[in-house]
């Protein structure tokens, strides 16, 4: 529903535009009036729309934007107790130590694999269930499905990775049990750098998959059901139907979410990568976040920290926007 | 981060605005007192850690050293697992209590705190307190930094945290006897592993159940306890001494072998108890009361299991290694910020009043004979009303410092005469083959300070990973050879060793 509403108010602003620019170049001709008494006008005209955002703005102010100043950190040798003011400023040093760090580029390549694997195997799983879900007569058993799907999203990843564990664990548990039992020798399912990338995945997919699907199928519900009429008229099977009504319905909303999702493509969820590392899997579990966490937090460097933030910010950003104008180039609305 | 970086910043801010505020308060009260001469409570506020709940601070045993010491005292619990984040955090955001705990004076972010200024030096104090002056000198000599005492020590015995527990029973069943060297020690292992030592006619058993690697694997073979002396007079970190590799292949056989829990490097040392109380493995490194008290809970599903605890076998040059601690866990530093000298007496008074047997038991177990009662041979038996108020070693003991018990690590509530007796001897025998840290005390080098998180990182997974088999000895050599010409790393060994020459 959420995702539905961000997309309406999205073409409404839209022709809102056209209509300013249609009107000022009417006016260009005649008196022309200035920016700051357009903007007034506009202001006057809206002002309870305006009156309305103003605590949305102040909170991205406040908490958002004042705060960036901190980012000032990397150029700083900081020290907690000698403070902002206080502390060395030292230039472009750790942003040149943590570029030659021999380990920068084994970061950065899982941090990749990890997200592209993610976005390859986890990201279309909640639109086929959606669409799944879509289909089901029922709206009883609809429910009951739902409800059993998002129940794994409130679970912490403290209990999933405890979980994994006992049911992949190489001397306890379950799944080896069983191989032992049959005859095999057990597998270290926790320990084999092979599998750990797929292990994370999986663990993605049973976790949030389920969660996933509500903003689908809020997409879903706001199809025009008059299509389905017209097309069934035209002689049209369920599966004809999903190909050329149910999916062109929610093509924006699943490139929104695409697009939002690559800027979090350096984010790979700290808690589940910290929670599954161990140490015959850590050159292909060591991420920026588990790395920003060791150097920062548990060694106190906060100005390197930072610069690893920083850095995680720009690539995300530099996706969003690349994405975005890739999505215009074909044609679909994009994020702004 | 960068998010989280925002977020302290502000802390930062809206501290920086709170402090002043506070300060002025107490400057405020101070004045007050020297009016009215009937003086008001100190207020002291202090940081620890918990292993279990947070307990209150109006309880009675706290009340009553109020009242007795004329302080209000307000303390906070932190949550073991996350605290070095939680006290971190604190630093960072200027908003650490009067008295706070960290476990390691050389931890970077308070070593250069305090090297700034922010905490007290107590070497000028210690010696006005009895009990506090009555720790073993080794208690202060590790925790010293750049010579000086910052932090009051949580005194803790020098021996008893490393032992070798072993399945008496099992070892009765396989007809061997209790290791004395390496070799024994192996075969042992290997009976356990192999001969079905529960009878149960299932090969389901380990020899050794061990949580992720650690020192004492390799110290136990004489590589040292933390730093190893050279002949020379420099220091070598123990795991690049050759007796650390002879320590490597031993372990890595074990397990090849399938004689440790194959499960090693994701295990937790919970799992470890669990293991021994299940009665799957047969051996584990643990403290010498633990066999006791793991025995109680062994006994409970298998009512013929004995646990007993025994001396670490002799490495191959025949003797005995214990790793000797540091007579501490962790210490209390006083902030600056917040307290003048008349608030840093008060605080030292408290923690004197702490540092003896009955101001230890009163702060950890509650009042007498509600809280606690003492049993026939002495020993403390909690009530469900202490229980229930969260008093406990695990709780209410972690923010004083207490007292020194050499044999500590020996007792246990419910513990029988014989055992105690037995773990007693056994502690003495300890304390004959303990070695201490060389470089204990030492200022941490400037080159660990940038580097030392990631070496240690990378030591660890390759220990781990030789240990498994998933690395190579020759991988090994190569790890130790790649240190050797990294220059950072010989400019920390140079600084370490030089600082340990002039200590």
């Amino acid at each position: 529903m959420i995702m539905q509403e961000v997309v309406v108010t999205l073409s409404q602003s839209n022709t809102e535009h056209a209509i300013l620019a249609s009107g000022s170049e009417r006016e260009r001709g005649g008196k022309k009036r200035s920016r700051l008494e357009r903007m007034k006008v506009i202001i006057a005209r809206e002002k309870y729309l305006y009156v309305l955002a103003l605590p949305g703005l102040l909170f991205f102010l406040i908490f958002k934007y004042f705060p960036i100043w901190g980012l000032a950190l990397a150029f700083q040798n900081y020290s907690p107790y000698l403070g902002f003011w206080g502390s060395e400023w030292v230039g472009l040093k750790y942003f040149y130590d943590f570029f030659t760090n021999p380990d920068f580029l084994l970061l950065f390549r899982n941090t990749m694999a990890i997200s592209l694997l993610n976005i390859m195997f986890f990201f279309p799983v909640p639109i086929v269930l959606s669409l799944l879900i879509n289909e089901v007569r029922s709206l009883k058993f609809k429910k009951t499905i739902q409800t059993i799907i998002y129940l794994p999203h409130f679970l912490s990843w403290v209990i999933i990775a405890g979980i994994c564990f006992i049911i992949l664990g190489q001397s306890d548990g379950i799944i080896n049990k069983i191989i032992v039992e049959l005859g095999g020798q057990p597998i270290g399912f926790l320990t084999e750098p092979n599998y750990f990338w797929g292990l994370l995945t999986a663990q993605s997919i049973w976790k949030e998959a389920g969660w996933g699907t509500i903003i689908f199928l809020a997409a879903l519900a706001g199809i025009n059901q008059d299509l389905y009429e017209a097309a069934q008229i035209d002689g049209a099977n369920r599966w004809k139907q999903m190909l050329n009504v149910t999916l062109p319905g929610i093509k924006s909303t699943i490139i929104v979410l695409l697009i939002l999702r690559l800027g979090q493509v350096m984010e790979v969820g700290f808690e589940q990568v910290y929670l599954m590392m161990s140490s015959p899997v850590s050159h292909v579990a060591d991420v920026f976040d588990t790395y920003v966490y060791r150097t920062g937090i548990q060694n106190g460097r906060f100005s390197y920290a930072t610069v690893v933030g920083i850095f995680k910010s720009v690539v995300g950003l530099l996706l969003v926007v690349m994405a975005n104008r890739l999505a215009k180039k074909f044609g679909e609305e994009g994020l702004y | 981060m960068k998010k989280r970086n925002w977020v302290t910043m502000l802390f930062a801010l809206t501290l920086a605005v709170s402090l002043v505020g506070c300060a002025k308060g107490e400057s405020k009260s101070a004045e007050g007192e020297a009016a009215d001469g009937e003086q008001k409570p100190v207020e002291i506020s202090i940081g620890t850690m918990t292993y279990g709940e947070s307990p209150s601070s109006d309880l009675d045993s706290i009340t009553q050293l109020n009242e007795e010491l004329n302080v209000k005292l307000d303390i906070d619990f932190y949550p073991i697992n996350s605290y070095k984040e939680k006290v971190n955090a604190l630093l960072a955001s200027k908003s650490l209590p009067d008295v706070i705990l960290i476990e390691d004076i050389q931890d970077p972010a308070f070593s250069t705190a305090t090297e700034q200024g922010a905490f007290w030096d107590l070497t000028p104090y210690i010696k006005d307190y009895p009990n506090l002056a009555a720790y073993p000198e080794n208690a202060y000599e590790n925790t010293k930094f750049l010579g000086k005492t910052f932090g009051i020590p949580r005194v803790r015995p020098l021996d008893g945290h490393e032992s070798l527990m072993i399945r008496q029973d099992w070892l009765d069943q396989v007809g061997l006897k209790a290791p004395a060297t390496m070799d024994e020690l192996y075969q042992v292992l290997e009976a356990f592993t192999k001969n079905d030592p529960d009878q149960n006619g299932k090969n389901d058993t380990y020899g050794m159940a061990q949580a992720s690697v650690s020192g004492y694997l390799m110290s136990m073979f004489g590589a040292g306890t933390t730093w190893k002396e050279q002949a020379d007079g420099t220091l070598l970190p123990y795991w690049m001494t050759d007796e650390a590799k002879t320590a490597l292949e031993f372990w890595s056989k074990a397990y090849a072998d399938g004689l440790i829990t194959p499960d090693l490097p994701v295990m937790k040392s919970s799992q470890v108890k669990e293991m021994i109380i299940q009665g799957k493995a047969g051996v584990a490194i643990a403290n010498v009361n633990e066999a006791f008290m793991f025995g109680q809970e062994l006994k409970k599903i298998h009512p013929e299991a004995e646990l007993k605890a025994f001396e670490i076998p002799a490495a191959p040059d025949g003797k005995k290694y214990h790793e000797q601690a540091y007579g501490s866990y962790g210490v209390f530093l006083v902030n600056k910020l917040t307290v003048d000298e008349a608030k840093l007496k008060k605080i030292l008074e408290v923690y004197n009043a702490t540092a003896d047997e009955e101001g230890y038991n009163l702060i950890t177990y509650g009042l007498k004979d509600v809280d606690y009662t003492v049993s026939e041979d002495g020993s403390i038996v909690q009530t469900d009303e202490g229980k229930k108020k969260a008093y406990g070693t695990a709780t209410t003991a972690q923010w004083i410092s207490g007292y020194f018990n050499k044999y500590q690590r020996a007792e246990a509530p419910d513990m029988p005469a014989e055992v105690k007796e037995y773990n007693y001897k056994l502690i003495d025998a300890i304390t004959n083959s303990s070695v201490v840290n060389p470089a204990a005390g030492l200022p941490v080098t400037e080159a660990w300070m940038e580097r030392g998180g990631d070496w240690q990182k990378k030591f660890v997974d390759m220990y781990t990973n030789v240990l498994i088999g998933k690395s190579s000895l020759a991988d090994w050599d190569a790890f130790i050879a790649g240190l050797q010409a990294d220059a950072n790393f010989q400019q920390h060994l140079k600084d370490t060793a030089d600082s340990y020459k002039s200590k």
